[in-house]
């Protein structure tokens, strides 16, 4: 096992390497530029003006140069830079969104696995019933809606047809816990719905599988109550797939908080990737997404362990 | 009275605006008891914000979010009001001298700036030349025109000396987006998004980047009794539907709308009400190449003119929220073109049988291909109205739609387009608002056009201190654009639509979009 989780943390450098260089190289890449956002377009456009910027953010150094510099003083110096827009450490400003978009990933999380596990189970132990039918079209609803749109809907027919319901915005735990919780729930809910329906049909078809198994027929041959052939027998490993999925998706989590963090107005890791993509704000970008890609890999890595933990036979390969 | 009174001390030349300070009462309220200015004292006024205003420290970018911000915690010079208006801000009266190189400025005493100091003429020295510094590369040393020097001449005086006349140098100094007045001896050593220090109505309490700017008001603000309110929050909604929903659930006083297509939602909603705009001073510009193609051809470009039903496109981009303009539209007092009150420009009004007898005549019987270039959604949609106007007159249009605003931006720069429409940002002076974009030399000409005769009224109309004259040289302008068709404004607007509850009182909207009446208004709540 300590062999296992070694070699994966070895394989997490080349990953996480490949992540910041190609976030590196895309927001180069993509148009527009950080002195036009800036400056405007006359200051941009002036040579002189628009050297001193530039060599003053480090912009006219080979771009090989500013990559192994950026990566150096994170590594060797923990220093992760300053934005360019506001000039404050990129670090504290990842360490005090982190928290919101976590608590948004958590919650969106436990919704998902309270709405998915359940209802798979009972989709596959109640296979063809109307039940099965209905947690089916749920998922297939779930799993084709994009969560932006669940959450403008949420947004903009929550102020309608309860106006008194506050469904935007951010309280931070500590300072209100019940108000955090509950404006929280809405874009959670949006998250979670459609992770939900992903988890809903993993768990679907991996009990359906494991039912089908022998040893679930010998179980059920001693006599034993449907129930614990279910819970006993068939859970345990029926959720292992289930696991992996649920440690792959946190993945899609982070994507759908960025655009939900827009939608409900909450001040995370999302907004302020969105924000310094918006303002080619490139040290907060680098920093935020080599955090973000750090955070999922852990993630699925933790699936995975968990995994081995239940499974043996992951350990050999 | 008193401290609105700005003596104009050459009133027949005065810079700029015709300055018609007897009626400036009309925009501020009398300074008399203090309940009868704020009925109700008190409360938060919130507002949801958008774009994230990123920095907050005056003259460092050209962004236009965060001087609607600092607007509340700094003060300029002298205050534009809603018609154009000049009135005294932190100067109280000011001079042209004979030779008109330079303006001396009297400033008012009794000033506290957020940290403690009174404002003094060094401050004001301070701000200009820390604008001209070329270490801090601000991007409004431009603005500042043939500026050669500013020195106090004692505590309360200061004189701006100019290489020549610089008529908009009056406007530049009333709009703190340019010239928020900053004091000395906290600048320098402070970052302006933590702390801050002005003399404006408001102090900075908090900036939470991507959540909200949080504003106290200042009891020590010079226009005494002022402000009604205690605090103003900036909420940072990005979402201009969520912005919507956070106004109908009571999480917000006012929303701003910058699509007329969201007024339908708001229309009926109870207690909510629109606030009048204050003119429409923000023009959808279409950039169309002369040097090369088929749009060198003057007869091609006056049938495209021809074969534009504005007033087609007001009506459904903006569901008749916007007027028939051009660059310096009708809400710009005194410069701008109105439809109604002057007489019509050439080759404005819709006549597609005209269009297309000058299309045959250029060479072009059987109609041409054009290719538009378009970024942001309401210019998508103009875009789109205008594929279907022009295919009538045979000029079939394709859209190239820009996935970056910015990457379009470079294009129109480079003139890497056949046509383009950007919306065009406000600006207070007439010169300000068209040197840039049609003075031949510029690096922003957005069709590389290069025509003596508008480079001459463009310079005249930088020295030119007589207003009547002024007003003239800014028609001829239009005229000319229009004749030549170096542009084509589809349609003006205003800048936004603002929504607001029935407990918000004595609010007005500015032609900027700034939020100039925070100071005055007062919640009945």
């Amino acid at each position: 096992m300590g062999r296992y989780i070694v070699r994966r943390l070895l394989l997490l450098i080349p990953v996480v390497l490949g992540v910041t260089f190609l976030t590196f190289l895309l927001i180069r890449i993509i148009p527009g530029d950080i002195v036009t956002r800036m400056m405007g377009v006359t200051i941009a456009n002036n040579p002189e003006t628009r050297a001193l910027i530039l060599s003053e953010l480090g912009l006219d150094r080979p771009l090989l140069e500013q990559y192994v510099w950026w990566l150096g003083r994170i590594f060797l110096q923990g220093d992760f830079g300053y934005s360019f827009i506001h000039g404050g450490p990129v670090i504290d400003q990842i360490l005090s969104r982190g928290p919101v978009t976590l608590q948004l990933g958590l919650m969106s999380m436990a919704i998902a696995i309270a709405i998915g596990v359940p209802l798979g189970v009972l989709s596959a132990v109640k296979r063809g019933t109307a039940l099965d039918l209905l947690a089916r079209i749920f998922a297939l609803l779930g799993i084709s809606t994009p969560s932006f749109f669940t959450g403008t809907l949420i947004v903009v027919f929550g102020a309608i047809w309860f106006p008194k319901v506050t469904t935007l915005g951010y309280v931070p735990f500590t300072e209100a816990p019940w108000e955090s919780l509950s404006r929280m729930l809405w874009p959670a809910l949006a998250l979670g719905l459609g992770i939900g329906a992903i988890i809903l049909r993993y768990t679907r078809s991996s009990v359906l599988e494991v039912l089908g198994e022998d040893y679930v027929l010998t179980a059920r041959a001693k006599g034993l109550p449907e129930a614990a052939v279910v819970f006993v027998h068939a859970l345990k490993s029926a959720l292992i797939p289930v696991i992996t999925a649920i440690g792959l998706w946190s993945a899609f989590l982070v994507s759908g908080a960025v655009i939900l963090e827009e939608v409900f107005a909450i001040p995370g890791l999302g907004r302020l990737v969105l924000s310094a993509i918006e303002n080619r704000d490139y040290p907060i970008i680098q920093g935020t997404v080599l955090f973000l890609s750090l955070v999922v890999a852990l993630v699925i890595l933790v699936a995975d362990l968990l995994v081995a933990a239940v499974d043996p036979r992951v350990r050999l390969h | 009275m008193e401290i609105r009174q700005l003596s104009v001390a050459r009133p027949t030349r005065a810079l700029a605006f015709v300055a018609t300070v007897a009626a400036s009462g009309a925009l501020l309220p009398a300074a008399v008891a203090a309940d009868e200015q704020c009925p109700v004292r008190g409360g938060t006024f919130t507002i949801p914000f958008a774009p994230e205003p990123a920095d907050l420290t005056p003259g460092a970018n050209a962004q236009y979010a965060p001087s609607l911000i600092f607007d509340q915690i700094y003060d300029t010079l002298l205050i534009l009001d809603r018609d154009g208006n000049l009135l005294p801000g932190l100067a109280t009266s000011y001079e042209v001298s004979d030779d008109s190189l330079s303006v001396t400025f009297t400033l008012r005493e009794g000033v506290m700036f957020h940290h403690g100091r009174e404002f003094e003429a060094r401050d004001v020295v301070y701000t200009f030349e820390r604008l001209l510094d070329p270490e801090f590369a601000s991007p409004w040393a431009a603005q500042l025109g043939s500026i050669t020097g500013i020195e106090a001449l004692d505590r309360f005086t200061v004189r701006m000396s100019f290489e020549e006349p610089f008529a908009p140098i009056l406007s530049v100094v009333s709009t703190a987006w340019y010239t928020a007045i900053v004091p000395y001896d906290f600048t320098p050593e402070n970052n302006l998004n933590e702390k801050a220090s002005g003399t404006g109505p408001f102090k900075l309490v908090t900036y939470v980047p991507d959540d909200h700017v949080l504003l106290e008001a200042n009891s020590d603000y010079w226009e005494k009794g002022y402000p009604c309110i205690d605090a103003v929050r900036f909420n940072m909604v990005p979402d201009p539907q969520t912005q919507i929903s956070a106004f109908r659930q009571g999480n917000a006083d006012i929303v701003v709308l910058n699509d007329p297509k969201f007024i339908p939602i708001l229309q009926n909603v109870e207690g909510a009400r629109l606030i009048e705009p204050a003119g429409a001073v923000n023009e959808s510009g279409l950039g169309i190449n002369t040097a090369e193609g088929s749009t060198a051809d003057v007869r091609v470009r006056r049938a495209l003119s021809l074969g534009t039903d504005r007033r087609g496109v007001i009506d459904t981009v903006l569901f008749g929220y916007g007027e028939v303009g051009t660059k310096i539209s009708c809400g710009k007092v005194p410069y701008g073109w109105c439809e109604d009150a002057d007489p019509p420009l050439p080759y404005h009004d819709y006549d597609p049988d005209q269009a297309k007898a000058l299309l045959a005549e250029a060479g072009y019987p059987d109609g041409l291909d054009l290719t538009m270039q378009v970024s942001l959604p309401l210019d998508i949609q103009t875009a789109e109205i205008l594929q279907e106007q022009w295919s009538a007159i045979g000029v079939s249009l394709s859209i190239e739609q820009i996935a970056d605003f910015n990457q379009q931006l470079d294009n129109y720069i480079n003139v890497k387009h056949e046509t383009s429409i950007v919306s065009l940002v406000w600006q207070p002076d007439p010169h300000s608002d068209v040197y840039q974009i049609y003075y031949s030399t510029s690096p922003i000409n957005l069709g590389k056009f290069a025509d003596e005769e508008l480079d001459r009224l463009l310079d005249a109309g930088k020295v030119e201190l007589d207003v009547e004259k002024r007003i003239q040289i800014y028609k001829d302008v239009q005229r000319l654009v229009a004749d030549q068709v170096y542009m084509i404004y589809p349609y003006t607007k205003p800048v936004n639509w603002q929504y607001v509850w029935d407990h918000v009182k004595n609010y007005q909207a500015m032609p900027s979009g700034t939020y100039l009446h925070l100071r005055y208004l007062w919640l009945d709540k």
